[in-house]
């Protein structure tokens, strides 16, 4: 992959210098007919894209980000009604182009990068034949096969040429979103790509392989880039200039160093300062005893039966967590950190006793609860919230049911004081009586996820599992249920088990951080040491991955190459070897590592005393 | 989103009951009426369904059980009979309105009992969905399924009769046996549903945070699942009672069904199906078309009932 | 002297081994009017079925083809193992009988040289000379009495019947002896319909071959079977060069195959398309007296107070039946012996076309019954369903309730045989197992008859049906069905409310046309031609 520094510092050049305009749009607003009052989606919205330059548009869930993209590419339903005073395709006016003159547009000089590259794609017809349907040249004919190999391999799926005849499930995400940006971006005359929320279904290393492979398609070819996104991070490491949208309409535009440097308004600032908050202060001692640590975890592993094979005799485990042993004393909290199918959601699910590990003890406050004798009363001890609050609630009952019966199931509340005691419950997470009698559809997400909570302490437990407690929630919301929790911890001592893939999230909650990777623990420690000085290679390419909120970091943007092995079968040796940048033949192919001390944490590989010279060597910048 | 801040005055228990109960109401209320209003063919079939359901109850109160040979046969339709006469001299008008109550007993009585035997196959099948659990109920679901509704009829009504007959100490009539057979015939297809709503349902966490709560496994299948695993099923139950009323006139056709002189549409069609071709055009036509009008009311509210219910449809 | 069983298994046999015996308009369509109007619109498009297409009324050319549509077919092609009409009206064309019916409906000798020779217990019969199979095999005795043989066998349709033949054996190459276990004066009826077939084909079921005048062609299962003329047949190759049997199930398609001019001959029509029918230019309506029965048993066993079954008899509106049910295509009925049969002349009339309310009253009065209910189980046929309801309101005059179960053949049967039933119906065509005789409506009312299954039990009933089996001359024979019947009236054992009539439709251009055959309920294709 291109090193990037260089083209960053041209594009902010480009951006300056008053390049061509391709894109105008002026006054633009989008409404939604309904009966008492129409609602009003986008309002007033101008902007311009210049020839070559990378526009973002950020802004939280409704506020009309992607419906001002729609718009323009008249995607919309047709009972939105669109007004613009002008949208102009360089000299050419879009509002007066026919139906069929637009479709005829869009595809060849307008491109679009689709959110989720699994239902992009139809999913009974062989890539090839797609690839075929969707590449007509001008002429209408087809793309030949040697050239759709070509643009295959232009995006990075080289070896994967000949699988023109797979079908789409057969790819990962990642290797999907990589074909539709071939796509898009190698139409016949492209000129603007539109990119909506492309990585948001990605992986942390996949996201950055993603938005690598567009920065450098867009400098080779020149294109103009819009980033419809939520994430901050991946602002300042693509774009050159940052619309801000909220509630439908435009609050700040500026060039991205500016927007990061000197928001000017308040919604802006309040976003950034929530991204980037120092560690949480923590109100209470460390009354942490390791000798009687609350949650003890020795040498955990956990299977899943492979679906489709549960025929007789088929039976094929596959491994999900392997030997993971932890320990949390009282009142503090670990971050469980890695990509999807490390093994963390696993882990999760064994901790509070939806599945039997096949392996090792959980004990909690020196009792073990993988024991089938346990009963309920003593496994409510510890709850889990999980990650989509949407999904956590029965959303055809009432906040009360659902927390009136979460007391019930506790018994220790007699039944006439329930209601009372849900009111108390409500108000500790900062709700209040009248949400009482709402449904779950009703609610936002912020306010589902307080009900979560809320429920989960109803069972009075003492450790809280929480499952990516905040990743389907827009970034300011997030800090105020982070901030909850912190608070909540505080006062009533809890011991949380906190996983998440936001490396932010864990620095700013956690005193503890283990690191894992396919089914294992890569790396342990405190989290200051594991979060700024990784002992293990995987630890810091995690952290080299993130698009980090400040574009003049662009440098240490260097996202971990390929994907997750199967758990099926995994590399020999040490599991990461095949991505691992310093990764040696013969050691690491043959010989597990074992965690072992390394520094103030534990890490499980080989080269644990001295990764950051080793790392340095290979290329990869170190951690700031 | 702006979030609710984090300290608000605590409303009173009697406020919060206060608040609740209208909310609810109202929330059911304002639903029904968003379904009705779905769109125009979903008002369109409330309206015949409604129609269809008064006709059913109140007609034959007025009219008569339409069993009286008294008129002149194959009289075309006038003032006095306005769908004229069948070849036995009896009104038609009157036969099809009887004959409708009949298919508003076994459409409600056929789904209803089939909802009662699916529901719990389902949603216990769903909720193991993958254990042998699943595969025991499934696989006498499926097995029920591979027999044909008519093959089962004739099985059912042959090895019985068809007429009533006494099982132990309860009397079976005939349209009750209709309404067993249909029932059966529509339970695979609504356990089916259930299971795979249930399924869908097990993957919700909410489920896990009950388990982990403690509550019990039955709580939650039919506590907590079931309401969700309701509205494919009751969309299914409407399309479910259109065609019990076909399969009854279907059975009837077959002389597998309510036995004569009892009218019920489909008795009417079966002897109109001789009358066809020779020029008595209403005893046929008429009949048909009111039957037509019925199925189609509910098909359409079924139809209606799968958009208003569908997460994914709703503005 | 021995009870005489000899016809007791006869009914039984017929109805176990026969389908649904009258499809009729009970079409197998599952949506009602819909179905079965999108049927008679696809009509018969197929290529096969030009027929006796619109008359030109030139007159001149005939036809190569002739279409007869029939509303099923047999299990099998063997007429040793069923009787049904269906499989007759097509074999019939192939295979020929010793005996067989003039226009007059008297015994003729069809390959007999005469009527055989009745010596005690033994018979012989002569064959003509000079008759051969289509396979070139002539015909001997040896056939004729393998034929025979095989029909008595286990299994076979016949069974019952020929229960009383001990052997049959070729004396010389034309003359066969038959050996009866007791007295027999059956063997004319049951030769004038038991066709004579080939020895090497008395097990063979997928086709039929024989000394007739059109041999096998073709059959496809469920659609259609094809005779061609044979050009050697003793009195000349048939004008017509072949004959089309298509199975068409539903009433409605075959009035259209019809009208269309895609069917010649329609045998049996659903009666209530007989007035249309009759209304149409194209189409000339044949209804004849005939051994087209229905089976009406009251159940002395559920039923066991003479004096209701005659209430029931009384008060049952034959008029109404034949002409509402039937559309005036039968005649008011009296007791089992149908008018066809030659002992109607016999027996005597107690009943009258009007139901007899008052009468009815009085019995149940004297019976001291105020209202009595009882099963009437039925098969489906339009026609039936029809008569039933009749029945059940003019009965309910009375007091009198009838619980109405109208099922198809099968369940009937199932029904039936538990004679858990006041009233049992079924419509039956018996030309193929009596001829004109009326052994198979009397026999199931012998009290020792397996079919009894209304525990009818009446000693003058057994010895008249005994002593039909050794009666002196065949009037003889006539005047004690005659008298069975009339037995049958006064206990009210079977009381048919109507007998109906062979109907037939068939197109203008037909010619040649044995009517007087629908008298036995057989079709005689043999002269038959078409104009075209």
């Amino acid at each position: 992959m291109a090193p990037m520094t260089n083209d960053t510092a041209v594009r902010t050049d480009v951006a300056s210098s008053p390049a061509p305009v391709v894109l105008s749009v002026e006054n633009l607003d989008v409404t939604y007919p309904r009966r008492g009052g129409d609602v009003a989606a986008v309002r007033g919205v101008t902007f311009q894209l210049h020839e070559g330059e990378a526009l973002g548009i950020v802004g939280e869930t409704g506020s009309g980000k992607t419906t001002t993209m729609s718009a323009l590419l008249r995607l919309l339903p047709q009972r939105a009604l669109v007004r613009a005073d002008a949208m102009r395709l360089g000299d050419r006016d879009l509002t007066a182009l026919s139906d069929g003159e637009l479709r005829r547009l869009r595809g060849r000089e307008l491109s679009l990068i689709p959110q989720r590259p699994m239902t992009s794609l139809s999913p009974v017809t062989r890539l090839g034949k797609q690839l075929e349907r969707l590449d007509r040249r001008p002429g209408g004919a087809a793309a030949p096969r040697p050239e759709l190999s070509a643009l295959l391999a232009r995006v990075g799926l080289g070896p994967l040429a000949e699988r023109l005849r797979a079908y789409p499930h057969e790819f990962s995400g990642g290797q999907l979103q990589r074909i539709l940006i071939a796509i898009a971006s190698l139409a016949p005359q492209p000129q603007i790509l539109f990119a909506d929320e492309p990585t948001a279904t990605l992986d942390v290393t996949v996201q950055g392989q993603i938005l690598a492979l567009l920065s450098e398609l867009r400098a080779e070819l020149g294109l103009s880039l819009v980033m419809i996104t939520h994430d901050l991070g991946v602002v300042a490491q693509t774009c050159d200039r940052v619309i801000v949208m909220q509630r439908g309409e435009i609050v700040e535009t500026a060039s991205v160093q500016e927007l990061f440097a000197r928001p000017r308004h308040p919604y802006t600032a309040q976003l950034l300062a929530d991204l980037t908050r120092p560690p949480a202060v923590r109100g209470r001692s460390a009354s942490g005893d390791p000798a009687a640590p609350r949650l003890r975890v020795a040498g955990v592993s956990c299977s899943y039966a492979r679906p489709g094979t549960r025929r007789r005799g088929g039976r094929q485990a596959v491994p999900a967590v392997q030997d993971v042993s932890l320990t949390i004393p009282a009142g503090e909290t670990l971050a469980l950190v890695g990509e999807s199918g490390c093994g963390k959601s696993t882990l999760a699910k064994a901790l509070v006793g939806l599945l039997t590990p096949v392996a090792g003890t959980i004990m909690l406050d020196g009792l073990d609860v993988t024991r089938e004798r346990v009963g309920r009363g003593q496994r409510s001890g510890l709850q889990l919230i999980s990650q989509n609050p949407f999904s956590s609630l029965n959303r055809r009952r009432t906040i009360a049911h659902a927390l009136t019966q979460a007391l019930a199931v506790r018994g220790a509340t007699p039944a006439d004081e329930r209601e009372q005691r849900a009111r108390e419950l409500l108000e500790q997470v900062g709700l209040d009586a009248s949400h009482l009698g709402r449904y779950a559809s009703e609610l936002s997400g912020g306010q589902l996820q307080r009900v979560a909570i809320a429920r989960a302490l109803a069972a009075e437990p003492r450790t809280l599992v929480l499952d990516e407690p905040t990743a389907s929630l827009d970034v300011s919301v997030t800090a105020r249920i982070v901030d909850l929790l912190v608070e909540l911890q505080g006062r009533l001592g809890l011991t949380y088990v906190w996983i998440t893939h936001e490396i932010d999230v864990a620095r700013h909650v956690s005193e503890q951080t283990a690191v894992m990777y396919l089914g294992r623990i890569a790396e342990q420690g405190p989290t200051e040491q594991v979060l700024h000085r990784p002992r293990h290679p995987y630890t810091a390419s995690l952290l080299a991955s993130m698009p980090v909120p400040d574009p003049t970091r662009r440098a240490t943007f260097r996202p971990l190459a390929g994907e997750v092995p199967s758990p099926l079968s995994p590399p020999s040796g040490c599991v990461f070897r095949t991505r691992c940048p310093i990764a040696q033949d013969e050691r690491c192919a043959t010989e597990v590592p074992e965690l072992r001390r390394a520094g103030a944490s534990s890490s499980a590989c080989h080269f644990a005393d001295d990764v950051a010279p080793r790392l340095a060597a290979a290329g990869t910048p170190p951690i700031a | 989103m702006p979030e609710v801040s984090s300290t608000l005055p605590t409303g009173t228990a009697t406020q919060v009951r206060a608040d609740r109960r209208p909310g609810r109401v109202r929330r059911v209320g304002r639903r029904a009426v968003a379904i009705v209003n779905h769109n125009r063919l979903t008002r369109i079939g409330f309206l015949l369904t409604a129609l269809f359901v008064l006709i059913a109850v109140v007609g034959p109160m007025i009219l008569g059980d339409g069993t009286k040979q008294d008129a002149g046969i194959l009289l075309s339709p006038s003032g006095a009979h306005p769908f004229g006469t069948d070849d036995l001299g009896r009104d038609l008008l009157t036969r099809s309105v009887a004959g409708s109550r009949v298919s508003l007993f076994v459409a409600l009585g056929s789904v209803g009992l089939g909802l009662l035997v699916a529901l719990p196959i389902g949603l216990v099948a769903g909720y193991f969905g993958g254990t042998w659990i699943d595969e025991l109920l499934m696989g006498f679901v499926d097995v029920i399924l591979a027999l044909p509704l008519f093959v089962l009829g004739l099985f059912l009504l042959g090895i019985t009769g068809t007429g009533g007959s006494q099982v132990g100490p309860v009397f079976v009539s005939a349209t009750l046996k209709v309404v067993v057979v249909i029932a059966v015939g529509a339970m695979p297809f609504f356990a089916r549903v259930a299971r795979a709503a249930t399924l869908n349902e097990r993957q919700e966490d909410y489920v896990n945070s009950l388990r982990v709560l403690g509550v019990p496994r039955w709580k939650i299948i039919f506590g907590e699942v079931l309401p969700n695993v309701l509205p494919p099923v009751m969309v299914q139950a409407f399309l479910w009672m259109a065609i019990a009323i076909f399969a009854e006139a279907a059975l009837s056709f077959l002389g597998l069904g309510i036995q004569p002189p009892e009218a019920t549409l489909g008795n009417i069609l079966s002897d109109a199906s001789s009358y066809m071709l020779t020029g008595a055009w209403w005893y046929s036509v008429l009949p048909g078309a009111f039957l037509s009008l019925i199925i189609v009311g509910l098909n359409l509210v079924g139809d209606g009932l799968s958009d208003a219910l569908d997460p994914d449809l709703r503005t | 002297m021995v009870p005489n069983n000899a016809d007791e298994h006869d009914p039984l046999e017929s109805l176990l081994n026969r389908r649904q015996v009258l499809r009729g308009g009970a079409a197998l369509g599952i949506s009602a009017g819909l179905a079965s109007l999108l049927a008679a619109c696809g009509g018969t498009s197929s290529s096969t079925s030009t027929g006796s297409s619109s008359s030109s009324s030139s007159g001149g050319t005939l036809s190569d083809q002739l279409v007869v549509n029939l509303a099923d077919e047999p299990p099998t092609w063997n007429t040793l193992d069923n009787n049904i009409q269906y499989l007759r009206w097509v074999t019939d064309q192939v295979q020929e009988t010793l005996y067989g019916f003039d226009d007059e409906l008297r015994t003729i000798p069809i390959l007999a040289d005469g009527m055989p020779v009745q010596n005690g217990r033994t018979a012989t019969i002569r064959i003509r000379r000079g008759i051969t199979f289509q396979n070139g095999d002539p015909l001997t005795a040896e056939h004729v009495a393998a034929t025979f043989n095989a029909a008595r066998g286990q299994g076979r349709i016949w069974a019952g019947a020929l229960s009383s033949l001990v052997r049959a054996e070729a004396v010389d190459d034309l003359t066969t002896r038959f050996t009866f276990k007791p007295p027999y004066t059956g063997l004319v009826d049951r030769a004038s319909i038991i066709p004579i077939m080939h020895r090497d084909f008395l097990r063979v079921s997928n086709k039929a071959m024989g000394t007739g005048p059109y041999q096998w062609d073709s059959y496809v299962r469920g659609s259609q079977v094809t005779l061609r003329a044979w050009d050697r047949y003793r009195d000349g190759a048939p004008k017509t060069a072949r004959i089309l049997f298509q199975i068409v199930p539903d009433s409605a398609t075959q009035l259209v195959n019809l009208l269309r001019g895609d069917c010649d001959i329609l045998p049996m029509p659903a009666y209530a398309q007989v007035p249309s029918l009759r209304k149409n230019k194209k189409v000339t309506v044949y209804d004849v007296q005939a051994p087209v029965d229905i089976f009406f048993w009251l159940s002395e066993r559920m039923i066991p107070d003479v004096r209701v079954r005659q209430a029931i008899a009384y008060a049952m509106d034959r008029r109404r039946v034949v002409e509402i049910a039937y559309n005036g295509l039968a005649d008011p009925g009296e007791g089992p012996i149908p008018p066809s049969a030659d002992g109607y002349r016999y027996a005597e009339r107690l009943f009258s076309a009007e139901p007899d309310y008052d009468r009815a009253r009085a019995l149940l009065r004297e019976a001291g019954v105020d209202s009595f209910r009882f099963i009437y189980i039925s098969t489906v046929e339009p026609q039936q369903k029809a008569m039933a309801q009749v029945l059940q309101q003019s009965w309910a005059e009375v007091g009198l309730v009838a619980d109405l179960q109208l099922s198809t053949y099968a369940a009937w049967q199932s029904a039936w045989t538990t004679g858990r039933w006041g009233i049992s119906t079924l419509f039956s065509m018996d030309g193929f197992s009596s001829g004109r005789g009326g052994w198979s409506m009397t026999n199931p009312l012998s009290s020792t008859n397996p079919i009894n299954f209304g525990r009818f039990s009446d000693r003058r009933m057994d010895q008249v049906l005994a002593g039909v089996n050794d009666a002196p001359s065949s009037e003889a024979r006539n005047r004690l069905w005659g008298e069975a019947s009339t037995i049958a009236q006064q206990q009210v054992a079977m009381v048919p409310p109507v007998y109906p009539r062979f109907t037939a439709a068939v197109g203008t251009d037909v010619k040649n046309l044995p009517i007087a055959q629908f008298g036995v309920t057989r079709l005689d294709l043999k002269n038959v031609t078409v104009q075209q």
